[in-house]
Order: structure tokens, then sequence, then C-alpha cells
């Protein structure tokens, strides 16, 4: 156990108490027998119980108090902090620019910070590589990709 | 019951030139993502699940079922030529394979990997045509309180099974349970932990969330471990001597036996029955001290052991529509898109699909034989694709994936969630396979459960009464506790170790 554990402790806490709030009304029909909200009731159940395992087992010092952060430093966290970065951005990118357009950004993005290769190679991989799957899917495969505000 | 007309129907229909095509599509594809470390199987499937929905089930299944065996032939080949595993279940194969490879025997190594795998895969196919039909006549007697014992059975396993802390199994399969909650509830119709949200109504699709737990979640992984430029082997000669292929004859029947028996287990993994099997070889074997310097039976074990577990796996699948491993609830999935339903009944009403899908693992077979003999030099070359180019062409696919199973911009969003959850799940020490699990096998357990009560008169009792039920639910109890006290047991010895 390590101390991000207790984060996820708390989580199933909270978890449970929202499940719990809006299911225990709904837990038994008017027949009296288990309802919509029965089966979540348990879930939340089960999370609570293995909250408080994780809790019980960080009180009683069955912790590593010396694990560092789970994520990464140096080079590792620059590339990765970028590639999440990047995805977060294609999502977004592909409600503005479209599929096409917005793939072609990320491959060109990631190819450059994850491998260092020469603009000519990124952009002639790039486009090569998207126009194939796009052309592919929208027209072989009749695929409605997003086209963006820019219909592409 | 098994017919041979049944199995011979199945091969007329799976050699047919449509699904012979896609027959070699899968294995080729699963060879692939077998050979690329970073890509398994699971997240192969989860990309590719909505885009088959043009071909229709059978061709897609075929295609599916060969991406996943596939992928167990292909993994060996970077473990031998690399160190690097392309599968968990090829791990054990390098700690022979490569010294091979760097005693110039790669070739050998290679072809006692995929002639074993050949073996091993095909003697477990007829495993699988014996085995899956009576039990499916068997489970035909279920009744929806028995199939809440087994399932629970089977969700007790992976979770014991997967990771050092059952709590974070238990967590995983907790979410997991309680995200198939979300949306309209199956027997009412009423909404459910929706919030009022109407995307929310149809709930999370478990496709999409795979997306994001296996590939994605991969992905990021990879990309902090830098995988960079890879340099291979040589292969050199490829087969081995007459003598060499007779003193591993044994080995493979024994990988065979070892890897189907335990295969058919939910939550064995081909990973876990290839360390078994090398394990087992190696104590065996007259000369142990030789494992792990370069001994071809180091490769043939694991390497028939993991193909052989991957065959036995369609047994609970398809007599029961249990999956035992993240990749088979993949292929549950599936099945399940395509209105089949997994199981018993699928042998009464579509048992020319299962017999077809059989056939075509059959021919997958020898396909596969052909893909990893003569065309191991191509595999190799593959291995060299740089990373920086690979990383990104899967995330575009990711993103096709996760749009397309609904045709759902929201799911774009929902997939890369389950990315950055499936990361953080990987480097905690949470196991993702039993909320994949838990997301396909939820409703059925719900609406298993809830008939049940209807039946007993919301009696509780009628779990503890029914004796296969109770059995099933007693074995999942003793496994939870033997678990429990086993890694009691290696918490005390690790404490020990470091005092």
């Amino acid at each position: 156990m390590r101390r991000e554990d207790l984060i996820v402790a708390v989580l199933c806490f909270i978890v449970a108490a929202v499940v719990l709030q809006q299911s225990l009304p709904h837990y038994f029909t008017q027949q009296g027998m288990p309802g919509r909200g029965a089966y979540p009731c348990y879930i939340a159940a089960l999370l609570a119980v293995c909250g408080l395992s994780i809790l019980v087992h960080w009180l009683k010092g069955n912790c590593d108090h010396k694990a560092g952060s789970f994520l990464p430093r140096g080079r590792a966290a620059k590339l990765l902090f970028l590639t999440a970065i990047a995805l977060v951005a294609y999502r977004v990118g592909m409600d503005i620019l479209g599929f096409t357009a917005a793939s072609l950004l990320l491959m060109m993005f990631l190819m450059r910070i994850l491998g260092n290769h020469g603009w000519w190679k990124t952009i002639l991989y790039s486009v090569v590589f998207v126009g194939l799957v796009s052309y592919t899917f929208r027209t072989w495969l009749y695929m409605d990709l997003p086209r963006g505000l820019l219909g592409i | 019951m098994f017919a041979w007309s049944d199995l011979m129907a199945g091969f007329a229909a799976a050699l047919t030139p449509l699904n012979l095509l896609w027959c070699f599509v899968g294995a080729a594809l699963g060879t692939f993502v077998g050979v690329l470390p970073g890509v398994g199987p699971t997240p192969a499937i989860a990309i590719l699940l909505p885009i088959t929905g043009y071909l229709g089930p059978t061709p897609a299944i075929i295609m599916l079922a060969g991406i996943y065996y596939g992928s167990q032939y292909g993994g060996s080949t970077t473990s031998i030529l690399l160190n690097m595993p392309g599968e968990i279940s090829s791990v054990p194969t390098c700690l022979d394979g490569y010294q091979l490879a760097k005693q110039g025997r790669a070739g050998p190594a290679l072809a006692m990997a995929a002639i074993s795998s050949f073996v091993a895969g095909t003697l477990s196919l007829v495993g699988l045509t014996f085995f899956a039909p009576p039990l499916a006549d068997i489970a035909l007697k279920f009744t929806p309180v028995e199939y809440v014992g087994l399932m629970v059975l089977a969700l007790a396993v992976v979770i014991n099974l997967s990771g050092r802390f059952l709590t974070k199994g238990l967590i995983s399969a907790g979410f997991g349970l309680l995200l198939t909650a979300i949306g309209l509830d199956s027997i009412t119709g009423e909404q459910r932990l929706t919030f009022g949200s109407t995307t929310l109504m149809n709930g999370i699709d478990f496709v999409v969330a795979a997306i994001g737990l296996f590939a994605i979640a991969e992905i990021l992984v990879s990309v902090e471990e830098q995988i960079g430029r890879i340099s291979v082997m040589k292969i050199g000669k490829l087969m081995p001597t007459l003598g060499e292929l007779r003193d591993n004859v044994n080995t493979m029947l024994r990988a065979t036996l070892l890897g189907f028996g335990l295969g058919m287990l939910p939550g064995v993994s081909a990973a876990v029955t290839a360390f078994i099997a090398y394990d087992a070889e190696k104590r065996l074997s007259n000369r142990p001290e030789e494992f792990g310097t370069g001994v071809l039976k180091g490769v043939t074990a694991p390497e028939g052991a993991n193909n052989a577990a991957t065959s036995g796996g369609f047994v609970p699948l398809f007599a029961f529509g249990l999956p035992s491993s993240a990749a088979m609830a993949m292929l549950l999935g599936a099945l399940m898109i395509y209105g089949l339903q997994p199981g018993p009944i699928m042998w009464q009403q579509n048992p020319h699909f299962i017999w077809t899908v059989i056939a075509s693992m059959y021919v997958g077979n020898v396909m596969l034989l052909i893909l990893n003999l003569p065309l191991v030099g191509i595999w190799a070359k593959v291995c060299e694709i740089p990373y920086s180019i690979l990383a990104p062409a899967v995330l575009i696919f990711c993103a096709i994936g996760a749009f397309s199973v609904r045709g759902n911009a929201f799911d774009l969003w929902v997939a890369l969630i389950f990315g950055f959850i499936g990361y953080a799940m990987k480097k905690l020490g949470y196991p993702p396979a039993p909320m994949l699990l838990c997301m396909i096998l939820g409703d059925r357990l719900e609406s298993s459960f809830r008939q049940s009560l209807v039946l007993s008169g919301g009696s509780y009792g009628i779990f503890v009464t029914r004796p296969i039920t109770a059995t099933l639910l007693g074995l999942a109890v003793i496994l939870t506790i033997a678990s429990l006290i086993a890694r009691r047991r290696s918490a005390t010895a690790a404490a020990l170790m470091g005092d």
C-alpha cells in the first residue's frame, strides 16, 4: 500500500455515499422485492468495505511511506505530460478541426516529441497514414467520423 | 451433443473464401499485435470490434478469435529475438529463448516455438471440440440461481488471481459493477445513477472503456518507459534437428494437457499457464540446472501451454458464456453485440455459427504455422517499427474504435478518461481485468440475481439451498480465504526476508 491508495479509499467512500444516497430510496419495489436500487446498494457496500480495508491497512502501518509519487520524473514525466495534453487537445480539436486534421496534428506532434524525427519524414508519414486511414474508413467503410467546424 | 456432421459443416463454412480471408486477417493481425510490445490482443480486439460491425457475426468472430490466438504465436518472436516479451504469456520464453538467440540458435528456437504452438493449439482444439458440447448440455439445466453462483465464482477467481492485494482487485471489480448500473435498469427500464444526464441514460459502453483501460493506458505506460528503436538478433538457420524435435514431443504433450486443463478455469490466464508449464518442465528435467541457459524445452513448454490455454478458455465461453480472461471477455462482448447469447442457448439456436468458429480455429492454426515459420523474418522486421510512429497510429485507431461503437462523440471523452484511469490503475497496482470482466458480466449477474429472488419470493436462502449454487458460492468463499492466507504468508515471508 502507498500514499495514493489512501486517495482511492476516500474515493471509495465518496462514491459509496453518493450511490447509497441515490439508490436506497429505490431499494425495494412496491411488491417488496429488491428494486432498481438494490444492486447499486450492494456495490456501494462492497466499495465502502474495500475503502475501510485500505484504511485499516494504513492505520496498522502496512504501507510504504518511502514510496514516491507514482508519476515519473525527468524526461519520462515530460513525455507523459505532453502526450496526455496532446490527447486532450486531440479530443477538443476533433470537434473544431474534424477527425482528419486533428489526427494529422496529433501524429505529427507525437512523432516529433517521441522520436525526434525530421520535419519532412514527420509530415510525409503523417499525411500518408492519416490520409489512408481517413479515406479507408470514410469512403470504404462509410463511417461518419467527426468533421468539425471546417467540415473536413 | 457433438456430431461429426456439425463439425464438417463448420469446416465447409470456414473454408469459404470470405471466412478464410477474415481468418487470415485475424491470424496475421494477431501475430502483428503479439510481436509488438505494448499492444496486446485485448486492446486490439477492443479497437477492431466496432469496426467489424460491417462484416456480420461469423466473419467478425472468426477474425477476432484469430487475433486472440494469433497473438500467442507472435509473442514468442520478440521474446526470443529481443528478450522483450510481446505478450505477458511469453515472459518465460525469454529465459531460454533469448539465450538460444545469443548462441546463434534463434532460428531453431523460433521454429520450436511455432511448432509447439501449433501442436498444442491444434490438440487443445480437439479438446474444445469434445468438451464444450457436453458441458453446454449440463449448462442447459442451469437456472438464473446457478448462474449467480457460476458468475460469482468466475469473478472470485479473476479477482483473487490478479494483483498482490485482494482489496485492489475487489475495488477494480466494484467500480466495474457500478459502471454497469449506470443507465436504464434492464428490468424496469427506469433511470439509475444518471444524475439527470440524457447521455448517461445509454450507460457506459464496455468496448469504449476497454479501449481506454487497455489500449490508451498501455500507450501512456509505454511512452513513460520511452521505448526507443530496437535492434533485432540474427535468425540464422531456422529448423531444429530431428533429434531435437523428437526430444521435445513429450514436452509439447505435457504443455498441451497443462495449458488446456488450466485454461478452462476462469481467471487462469495464458500467462499463468506458461509459467506453470515452464516450472513443471524444469522440475521434470534430468538437468534442471540447464534451464535458463538456452534449452529448447524452455521455449517449447511455455509456448505450447499458452496456446493450449487460449483454446481451453473457449470451453467456458462457449459452454457457459463465461470469459476466462480480459481478451475472452471482449470476445464475449462481441458475441453479445451481434445478438448472440453465449452459453448453452447458443448451441441450440446457432450451432452452425459455433462449429464454423471452431473449424476456423483449426484452419487458423495452420495459417499461423505458415505465417510464423517461413515468414518469421518479416515479423522480426515489424519489431523495428519505431514506437514514435506506432503510438500515434494506435491512438488514432483508438479514436476511430471508440467513436464507431455508437457514433457518439461523448464516447471519445469516455475512452480518454478511462485511458488516464487505466494508467493510474496500472501504476498503482489495481488490475484492470476485473473491472472489464465485471462491466461485461455485471448486467447478467444483476438480472440473474433479481430473477432468483423473484423465484424465491424474495428469500436469499435460495442461494444456499440449491446444491450447485451453494457449492459454487462455497468454492468462491474457500478460494478467497485460501488466497488471503497465501497473501498473508507471502507478506510475512517478505517481511522476514527484509529483516
